[in-house]
């Protein structure tokens, strides 16, 4: 069962804050931390899709679909599939990210790749409904200035390394 | 009386000479060990009485007279508390200093 967004207690918690020791959906997540330059500096992870808790770990890339997308996994399922196993595989390190991000840079964070049509190829329940909130973020950025998020250029920083 | 541990927090310390808020600039009287942020009372209840979320935040409050981190917090909207036998958590590194 995917965890409830604590703030709006309405969708599904996409991303995790340590800071304020809370999961969140997109649309609150860009809310609450768009509100000053203190808040705006909190790490956020994004929760693996699974339906557990856990943030994800690592982006696999030979487990993800055909097209180039990747697979989100937790700690335990990236030794589950990579270590036990001695698959060598590529997979990118996925830490956190800060500042208020543009919905059109979210899709690369979480290894999604949408088409002009807001369609995306995959059909993975969990990211269909990232999709969705990245859709929504979307509405609300281009309709109602979001304090530190008044334009599009967002100010994300990714910890992202590349490793096999 | 001072009652903020010896640790100085010096490389907190603007050109001003005190520690200042860091969204005002004011003289700061806490710190916020979430945030890992200092703040005056005005900005800190505006920041930390904005939701439900922020408003968990334990706050230090600094001593008045140094500026060093004290056993006394507050929590909620403007809820103090004192913690006896504890030690104030280590002092920031400094990285948001104005």
């Amino acid at each position: 069962m995917a965890k409830i967004c604590d703030f709006c207690s309405t969708s599904s918690g996409a991303v995790h804050c340590k800071a304020d020791a809370a999961h969140l959906c997109l649309s609150c997540d860009a809310k609450l931390h768009s509100a000053n330059q203190v808040v705006n500096r909190h790490p956020r992870t994004i929760l693996y899709d699974s339906g557990n808790y856990l943030s994800a770990y690592v982006g696999c890339l030979d487990h993800g679909s055909c097209d180039g997308g990747i697979e989100l996994m937790c700690h335990l399922c990236d030794r589950n599939h990579h270590v036990t196993t001695s698959q060598v595989h590529q997979r990118l390190s996925i830490n956190s990210y800060t500042g208020c991000p543009a919905a059109e840079d979210l899709p690369a964070i979480w290894g999604l790749q949408v088409n002009h049509d807001h369609t995306s190829s995959t059909s993975h329940v969990g990211s269909l409904d990232i999709l969705g909130q990245i859709l929504d973020l979307q509405m609300i950025q281009t309709s109602v200035p979001l304090g530190l998020c008044s334009n599009t250029t967002s100010q994300v920083k990714v910890d992202c390394d590349f490793f096999q | 009386m001072c009652r903020g541990v010896e640790e100085e927090v010096i490389s907190v310390k603007a050109s001003k000479g005190f520690v200042c808020c860091e969204l005002c600039s004011s003289r700061a009287s806490l710190y916020c060990l979430a945030d890992d942020a200092y703040l005056c009372r005005k900005c800190d209840q505006s920041v930390h009485g904005a939701n439900c979320l922020a408003l968990r935040h334990v706050r230090c409050l600094l001593c008045k007279t140094c500026q060093n981190l004290t056993q006394r917090y507050v929590i909620g909207i403007s809820v103090e508390l004192l913690l006896r036998g504890t030690r104030p958590p280590h002092p920031p590194t400094g990285t948001h200093v104005r």
